[in-house]
């Protein structure tokens, strides 16, 4: 979110101008915005920094282009997304996920899971999301930006509506076809780990 | 909702909780040289414009050649009508005659 006092609209304005310190400050506002964004789905082999600019840059272009209908942050969130969106198009979908490709604290939250109905302990939290982020890469960058957003950052159906330029019956459908594949890979890793206990 | 429906609820759930603070530090110039592209990419802008303009100025010009001379052919045939109108009526008046 922008901070409070910061007049969006009027910065966009005079950047549209060619008021240089209204660029800047916008870039100074929108920088942690998109690099949350772009962290939380940038694709494998692609650099932070590189993937940023290229936001960035997308932004600025389009400044002609935002009517201020949505909120700035909104607009930027949704350029962000798609970029990230075409980025990962160029990634290869991972077909499975085995035993194997799973490291020792990634096989103790599956072994959590199948043997327990209890909340994972805090000091899973960063091996399940690892694997969450395994099970992701099974996904179309598209689910799995939805995934990401919808339950990893926890944002809003309407939030998700203005970024992704869904409607709310969509998002739903496709939400739900993504966990079903993801349950498909777990229920595959949960099988995997009773055989690896008896 | 089957055991398997909340065996991935709480597995995202955890994966939801888990906090990697990353400052937000970016490499020394970043900033200057998004400006910069913006800069050029406003200068590219303007260098269209003054295409386009002068691509529309060509336009223009070009229909009005064409209007003038379409005029100018049209004012000639009248005028070369009006010059053969009499020593035509010489040549008749003098045959009635």
């Amino acid at each position: 979110m922008l901070s409070a006092g910061f007049d969006a609209h009027a910065c966009v304005e005079r950047a549209r101008h060619g008021d240089e310190t209204a660029a800047r400050l916008l870039v100074e506002r929108l920088t942690p915005l998109v690099l949350k964004i772009v962290r939380a789905h940038l694709p494998q082999r692609t650099s932070e920094e590189d993937l940023l600019q290229t936001i960035l840059m997308k932004v600025f272009a389009k400044l002609d282009q935002y009517s201020g209908a949505v909120p700035l942050e909104h607009w930027v969130s949704r350029v962000a997304v798609n970029t990230c969106i075409n980025a990962l198009h160029h990634e290869r979908i991972r077909p499975e996920l085995r035993w194997a490709d799973l490291t020792e604290e990634q096989e103790q939250v599956v072994r959590q899971l199948a043997g327990s109905e209890e909340e994972l302990p805090a000091s899973h939290q960063i091996a399940a999301r690892e694997l969450v982020e395994k099970l992701l890469e099974r996904l179309e960058p598209r689910d799995r930006m939805l995934i990401t957003l919808l339950h990893l950052e926890g944002r809003s159906l309407d939030e998700l509506r203005q970024i992704t330029g869904w409607n709310t019956t969509r998002i739903k459908v496709r939400a739900f076809r993504a966990r079903q594949r993801m349950k498909k890979h777990l229920a595959t890793l949960l099988q995997e780990s009773k055989h690896e206990q008896t | 909702m089957s055991r398997l429906d909340r065996q991935l609820a709480r597995l995202l759930r955890a994966a939801a909780g888990a906090q990697r603070p990353r400052e937000v530090s970016l490499p020394l110039g970043f900033e200057a040289r998004v400006l910069a592209g913006w800069r050029a990419s406003r200068e590219e802008l303007d260098i269209a414009l003054v295409f386009r303009m002068l691509r529309g100025g060509l336009a223009l010009t070009s229909m009005l050649m064409v209007l003038a001379v379409a005029a100018t052919y049209f004012e000639v045939n009248r005028v070369s009508r009006d010059l053969w109108s009499m020593p035509n009526a010489v040549v008749w008046s003098a045959s009635v005659q």
